[in-house]
């Protein structure tokens, strides 16, 4: 198998869907860095404070489409040539090729991943902006993209070498990935009926704003009663300190309670699915990736020496189980894919 | 040492509602060139997929150097082979020098030192950074011959080679094959219906027709079987019969007109013999029984082989 696996880099690093796939995931985030900056240069005093919101850390919410195109064009190419052939019949067990296609996939994506990452600190470096994301947070959000990006890998791996033709496993991969991430969407929004808001963002806002899945904003409560939004959301405080303590910096998260708008056995069947579905993992990590904030300028421009800032991470809550989920997830299908491979008729 | 490479003994093949493998036995000889027979969907290829592993055989057994498919050792005797399953299997976005690295690559070769040679022996070494995918259907045949021989393997399966070539890219395969069993003593399964290409190869024959072997033969055998006759067409057959007869010849006659004679004839005294029971020849022609006949023979009419 080391043999294969070898091989298999050999070929990746030949491939011409990998390096389309890798400029895709770093062009991305650089488009995102140049546009938003040139936005936010033509804006007046009026929007200022949108300069809050950042770039999103979108990655995982496209990893899903990105490893449904390259796995089903890299490793499907392997049952249009018949190359697939050659690996059988000099020897390879169905296990052998299986797990090293496995390894081979997830490290490309690792890689588009990686380049995302790099590409967008890249681009805030070029347009002068502060990364403004507390370690801990980027850690555990990059550490649940791993998990997801294995559960993305199993699942199209298993699609495409069940396939007998690379256009068939190229389609129903991409039509898998879509429709995962609009069900993901969909749930996400329906367990989390809204989103966060940042409170202190606003200034001398008496209003507590909360944005529908991260895009309609509005009003929900007066800021002084805090009996009005408390029990749907949970509060985070975000709090930047100077090197001596002093509070420099003020403001509030809220996010609504996992799952309070619903009821009964749909209540668990959404939670299940929250916990369980790569793509509604993928809307939190999205969600809390905010991880590179100009909003960081703002202080360096009003002359506060931001990098002596100590921030409280917001992190998924429920990361542990996310990551526990995405391990079984992509045991069981790729125990359940390699079992279907081992019996699988190759012509 | 094993004498047979390959043994195989009633092995089915069935998939939704056909059956494509009815029982087939098939022994190949080691250092043959082993031709099987048979029309389009007789079974050829799926034997050929079932002794590559592509596939399983719904029941039956097949040994390949003596080791059972149903045991694990099985990918051992794998690693003797190499084979070209109906299309060529090779990356096309690659060169024909790509292609080989890649499947020096994949079986753990140490370096690539055996390239060269492959690529001369199968008479792609100008072929340069020309992609596999701008090749002739030839030169991916001969590539696909090529990945296959990687390995170097005792035991090479090639199903149709030639199917769509042109007339020299039939002959180029063809010294390929022999010069293969000759000089590297690689025993070769080859499947065709290009009966006549496969008589200028093939020192073993296995005709097969649904999904059965009829009949397993050497090519001498096989020559004694489709002997050369004289085929007379007279006015009385019965008379050239008799006339043929009290000359000490073996005659078989074929219609109301026509009759073969298996030996040399004095043509002088057989006339002489046929004028005293009025019988005369219309026509004289040589005949040999090809193997296309002995397959129809074999096999039926309806053969599109």
């Amino acid at each position: 198998m080391p043999d294969l696996i070898r091989a298999e880099f050999s070929r990746l690093f030949k491939s011409r869907v990998f390096y389309v796939c890798l400029a895709v995931s770093g062009g991305i985030p650089l488009f995102r860095v140049f546009s938003r900056s040139l936005m936010m240069d033509s804006m007046d005093s009026y929007y200022s404070n949108q300069r809050s919101q950042g770039v999103q850390n979108l990655m995982f919410l496209f990893i899903g489409l990105i490893s449904a195109v390259f796995i089903s064009l890299f490793v499907g190419r392997e049952i249009k040539d018949g190359t697939i052939r050659n690996k059988i019949v000099c020897g390879y067990t169905r296990r052998d090729i299986y797990f090293s296609n496995l390894i081979v996939c997830i490290s490309a994506v690792l890689i588009f991943q990686l380049a995302y990452t790099l590409m967008i600190a890249i681009g805030y470096t070029v347009v002068g902006w502060r990364m403004d994301s507390p370690s801990s947070t980027t850690k555990i959000i990059h550490l649940v993209g791993i998990f997801v990006i294995m559960v993305y890998c199993a699942l199209f791996l298993a699609v495409t070498l069940l396939q007998n033709s690379q256009t068939t496993a190229a389609l129903v991969s991409i039509v898998t990935a879509v429709i995962l991430m609009i069900f993901g969407q969909s749930v996400y929004q329906t367990v989390y009926s809204i989103n966060l808001l940042d409170i202190g963002s606003q200034e001398n806002s008496s209003f507590v704003y909360a944005g529908g899945a991260g895009t309609t904003v509005f009003i929900v409560s007066d800021y002084n009663q805090p009996e009005g939004y408390k029990g749907f959301f949970d509060k985070y405080i975000n709090e930047w300190k100077t090197a001596d303590s002093a509070l420099e910096q003020y403001s509030e998260f809220v996010e609504s309670k996992r799952g309070k708008s619903l009821s009964g056995a749909k209540k668990g069947v959404y939670l299940f699915l929250s916990d369980v579905l790569p793509s509604c993992q993928a809307e939190q990590l999205n969600i809390r990736g905010m991880c590179f904030d100009p909003i960081a300028q703002q202080y360096v421009d009003d002359g506060i020496d931001f990098s002596s800032f100590t921030k409280i991470p917001v992190v998924p809550k429920r990361w542990a189980v996310y990551i526990i989920s995405d391990i079984i997830m992509s045991v069981l299908i790729s125990l359940v894919g390699y079992l279907l491979f081992e019996r699988k008729d190759v012509n | 040492m094993e004498y047979y490479v390959l043994q195989a003994k009633e092995l089915y093949k069935k998939y939704k509602g056909f059956t494509a493998l009815n029982g087939l036995t098939i022994n190949v000889p080691r250092g043959a060139i082993y031709g099987l027979v048979g029309r389009n969907g007789a079974g050829k290829t799926t034997l050929i997929r079932l002794i590559c592993g592509l596939q399983f055989p719904t029941k039956g057994e097949y040994e390949l150097y003596g080791i059972k498919n149903t045991d694990k050792d099985i990918i051992q005797s794998r690693k003797k082979m190499g084979a070209v399953v109906e299309t060529p299997a090779i990356y096309m976005n690659m060169t024909a020098r790509e292609n080989l690295m890649q499947q020096y690559r994949i079986l753990g070769q140490p370096d690539f030192s055996g390239i060269d040679e492959i690529l001369e022996l199968i008479g792609l070494t100008d072929t340069g950074k020309k992609k596999a995918k701008n090749f002739s259907l030839g030169m991916r045949q001969r590539l696909g011959i090529g990945v296959a021989l990687c390995g170097n393997p005792d035991f090479l399966v090639l199903d149709e080679p030639i199917n769509g070539l042109d007339p020299q890219g039939i002959v180029e395969i063809r010294e390929l094959i022999l010069k293969l069993n000759k000089e590297r003593k690689i025993t070769v399964l080859v499947s065709s219906h290009i009966l006549d290409e496969l008589a200028k190869l093939a020192t073993h024959y296995g005709f097969v027709d649904k999904g059965k072997i009829v009949r397993e033969l050497s090519a001498e055998e096989l020559e004694a079987e489709c002997r050369k006759c004289t085929r007379y067409t007279v006015t009385d057959t019965k008379a050239f019969a008799d006339a043929v007869a009290e000359m000490g010849f073996e005659c078989k006659i074929v219609d109301d007109s026509k009759a073969d004679v298996y030996d040399k004839v004095n043509i002088t005294q057989l006339v002489t013999a046929l004028s005293e029971k009025n019988c005369e020849i219309l026509n004289v022609q040589e005949q040999d029984e090809s193997l296309e006949g002995f397959f129809i023979s074999l096999v039926g009419e309806e053969s599109n082989a």
